[in-house]
Parts: C-alpha cells; structure tokens; sequence
C-alpha cells in the first residue's frame, strides 16, 4: 500500500467513515467532522500509523491531505 | 475600552496619513513604517523608564532566534521566562497577594499581552520559516511586534501573515492604487467602527455601570439578581460592540494602507454552543490559543496517558486552554473565574455533543443540529451563558459575590 492508501484508511478510521475517498486537494471542508479537536486524532493517528513525530509549527501548517503526505514522505 | 482623548486623536490622523505612506513602495517603506510604530509606542508610553523595559522585553526573542545556536532545546526556557516576565510585569494582583510580593512596577506597560502572543509565535515559528526561505531583520520584526494597527488590542497576526503581506508588491516601483468601490468600503467600515464605539458601546456601557452600581444596594435577592442578568445583558453587548467596532476601525484603517488584517468576529451571539462561540468572537485568539495551548496539551494528552480516551483528552485540554486564555485577559481573581467558566462551558458542550452523537447516530444527530427549533433554542441558551461569564470581565463581581 501507498502512502496515500494509508492515509486513507487512516482518515476511515479517525472520522468513522468507510466511504471517504482523500485526494492531495483534500481539505477540512470537504470531510465531515474535520475540525481543530479532530485534526489532532488524525495527526496523533498518522503519527502511530507511520512511526514519525510532527512539530507543534507542523501539526498546525497541515491543511490538506497533500501537507500530511509531504510531511510523511519527506520522514520515512 | 477606548476613550476620546488627544492621544486617540493623534491615533485618528495617523490612521488617515498612514495610507499615504504606506502604498507607496520604495526601499525605505518599512523604515518609515518602523520610525511610525516607534512614536506611537514612545507617545503612548508614560515613561522613559516603561519604555526602556518595553523595549528590553520586546528585544529578546528577537536576539534568542538571531543568535542562539541550539535553539529547539532552548525554547522552553525562554517561553516560561516570557511568560513569567509576562505575569511579574502585568501585575496579576490576586498572585501578588498569594505569593506575598510587592509589584516594583507602578505603571502596565501598553499592549504587553499581544506582545507575548506575537512573541511567542515569532519565537516558534521563525526556525521553519527560515527553513521555507523566509529572512526577518530587526526593522520586520519590530514592525510585526509594534504594528500601531494590531498594538492595543490585536486582531493578532502571525510572523508569517504579516510578512507575507506587508512584503508582497514589492516589485512594483510607486504608488499602488486603490480602486474606488474598495476605498468607499474601507472607510465605510473606519466610520462604523468608530460609531460602534463611540456611540452604540458607549450607551451600552453607561447602562451597564447604571444597573452593575445598583448592585450594591439591592432591597431583596430577587431584586439583585433581576439586576445581575440586566447588567450582564448591556454589558455583553458593550463588550460586542466595543471590541468589535475597535477591530472594524483597524481592519479598516489597515485596508487603506494595503494592509490585510484577519478578521475577529463572525456574529458570535448567533452561536448554538459555547465551542462554536470561540470558534466566532475573537477568531485570532481562538486560533493562536488552539495552535499553541490546545493542540500541544491534547496531543501530549492523547499520545500518553489517554491514548484510548480521545473525548476525555480532549475535555482537559480544552479545559485548561480556556482557563489559562481566561485569566490572560485580566489581573484579577474575577477573571480566573471567567477563565474557569470558559472552560467549563466547552467541555460541557463537548461531552453533550459527543453523548448526542452516540445517542442518535449521525444521521438523527445532523437532522437535530439542523432543526430550527433547537438552533434558535441553543442560540439563546449559548448568549445567556456567555453573557453571564462576560461579567467577570472589567467589573468587579467577585468582591461583590464575596460581600
């Protein structure tokens, strides 16, 4: 599996939905529930998932799916 | 509160000569932007000694991210020392009296609460913005600092949003134009921010102290709290209308000079929980207090201790965020108590919107959030709460509760 396959599994998981489909465009407005509270479950999520550590300055500068594979990609 | 005063009228025409300056690009623009912002702060300072501190206080950071090598191990050392210098230098009364100290400092110095939300951000943010190619000498960082637009009482920038905005255009040689549609626009909302201010929060507040003097001398307990929830509702409205008027004024203002300042407030008394609430009054607070209290409490939270208790991770982090942005608004023991009533209201907004979502499912629960019944019935349940809380802000109604 890809990066961007994980991460979609990853976004099922913390937002409880099977039929999330995440593209690098992927914002906060188009998933239902992604707000501040929940951004953090899913960068503590993906954190676990893929066993690297984001920055404070990071966690917060992730506003789309692209950020988060950017960041993940530039650390395995 | 702002007063009419000639240093506010020295603030009115420098916010109308500003522009002039400002839209005109050459190399020396942000040095006049500087030699302004620098005679705002020494005007407004009562001073030389208070400015002598000021300056000290706002230097370090400044110094810390130019010149200290090892600066990640670092930054906590000099985050609790701001934040110390911060509690010794604002005077927090009821922590004096606790501790047993004299404060050695008879005078506030001016804006010292927004100097540390951009500190802090300068501090944290600098070593990767540095990373994405971005440089700040010591005139950008003065002038992000002491922006006479942001100094009394924000909104509060980012390094990075200042940065961005005063430096683009760069390019272009001379004076940027501005159409006509946007300058009507602008001054509109300069003309309405003072009228907010100086008229509609003024009636508010005469009416508030009329009915919070009152108080003093109530016949019955009814009575008193009759009076309570009269001078709760004028002042929630002065403290709206105030504050946002004061922001519509720098918003304004700022527009004029090409300068983009973020918006503060998004009708928050329409909000259907005190989550949302936050979410809508003071946005640039909510946010700086999200990216730098909130998100790192909950996410030491969640990746220790309460790994598989994401709601209850989230109640005490939040918690503690609102408690601890309470009592940064003020000295006193009233405002530990309106910090505690924030944070009291988020978590119970929470832990019931979490509770309803399990209840009823995700379909019932959208349906229920969106039935007009219970939006206008939480609406009003939401200002009721926060009206409330806003007393403890700038009246002394613990002594009151007390006596």
């Amino acid at each position: 599996m890809d990066i961007k396959e994980r991460l979609q599994d990853v976004f099922r998981d913390v937002f409880d939905d099977e039929e999330i489909v995440i593209s690098e465009e992927t914002t906060a407005a188009d998933i239902d529930g992604w707000d501040s509270l929940t951004h953090i479950q899913l960068v503590v999520a993906v954190q676990n998932e893929f066993g690297v550590k984001f920055s404070m300055v990071e966690t917060s500068s992730m506003k789309n799916v692209g950020d988060f594979i950017r960041l993940i990609e530039s650390r395995v | 509160m702002i007063e009419l005063s000639t240093k506010s009228l020295f603030f009115v025409l420098l916010l109308l000569l500003a522009p002039f300056v400002l839209r005109y690009r050459w190399k020396g623009r942000k040095t006049v932007f500087l030699i302004l912002n620098i005679a705002v702060i020494s005007l407004a300072a009562g001073s030389l000694m208070q400015l002598a501190i000021t300056a000290v206080w706002i230097l370090i950071p400044f110094l810390f991210v130019r010149f200290v090598k090892k600066q990640q191990k670092l930054q906590p050392v000099l985050i609790i020392w701001l934040i110390a210098s911060f509690v010794y230098l604002a005077g927090y009364g009821f922590l004096f009296s606790v501790l047993h100290l004299d404060l050695i400092l008879p005078f506030k110095i001016l804006g010292l609460s927004y100097f540390l939300f951009r500190e802090i951000d300068y501090v944290l943010q600098m070593p990767y913005l540095k990373e994405q190619g971005y440089a700040c000498d010591l005139t950008d960082y003065l002038n992000y600092v002491l922006s006479f637009y942001t100094l009394l009482a924000g909104p509060i920038l980012r390094y990075k949003a200042f940065a961005d905005d005063f430096h683009k255009d760069e390019d272009q040689k001379g004076y940027i134009p501005i159409a006509k549609q946007e300058l009507f626009t602008l001054i509109n909302r300069v003309v309405n921010g003072y009228f907010k201010v100086y008229v509609i929060s003024a009636i508010l507040d005469h009416y508030a102290r009329y009915w919070f003097d009152g108080l003093k001398s109530h016949s019955s307990m009814l009575h008193a709290i009759v009076a309570f929830c009269i001078f709760a509702f004028f002042n929630c409205w002065f403290i709206y209308f105030n504050f946002s008027g004061y922001c519509d004024i720098v918003i304004g203002a700022a527009g004029l000079a090409g300068l983009e300042i973020h918006e503060n407030f998004n009708r928050p008394y329409l909000s259907c929980n005190v989550i949302e609430f936050w979410n809508r009054h003071h946005i640039t607070l909510s946010e700086w207090i999200r990216d730098y209290i909130f998100m790192p409490s909950y996410k030491l939270l969640l990746s220790g201790p309460l790994a598989k208790a994401a709601v209850a991770a989230q109640a005490i982090a939040l918690f503690f965020t609102f408690f601890v942005a309470g009592i940064w608004h003020g000295t006193t023991i009233d405002y530990v108590m309106y910090g505690f009533f924030q944070g009291l209201g988020i978590v119970v907004s929470l832990l019931y919107r979490e509770k309803r979502k399990k209840l009823l499912g995700k379909q019932k629960n959208k349906a229920y959030e969106n039935n007009r019944a219970v939006i206008w019935i939480t609406r009003i349940m939401t200002w009721s709460y926060i009206s409330l809380t806003f007393s403890f802000t700038g009246y002394p109604v613990m002594p009151l509760f007390l006596r």
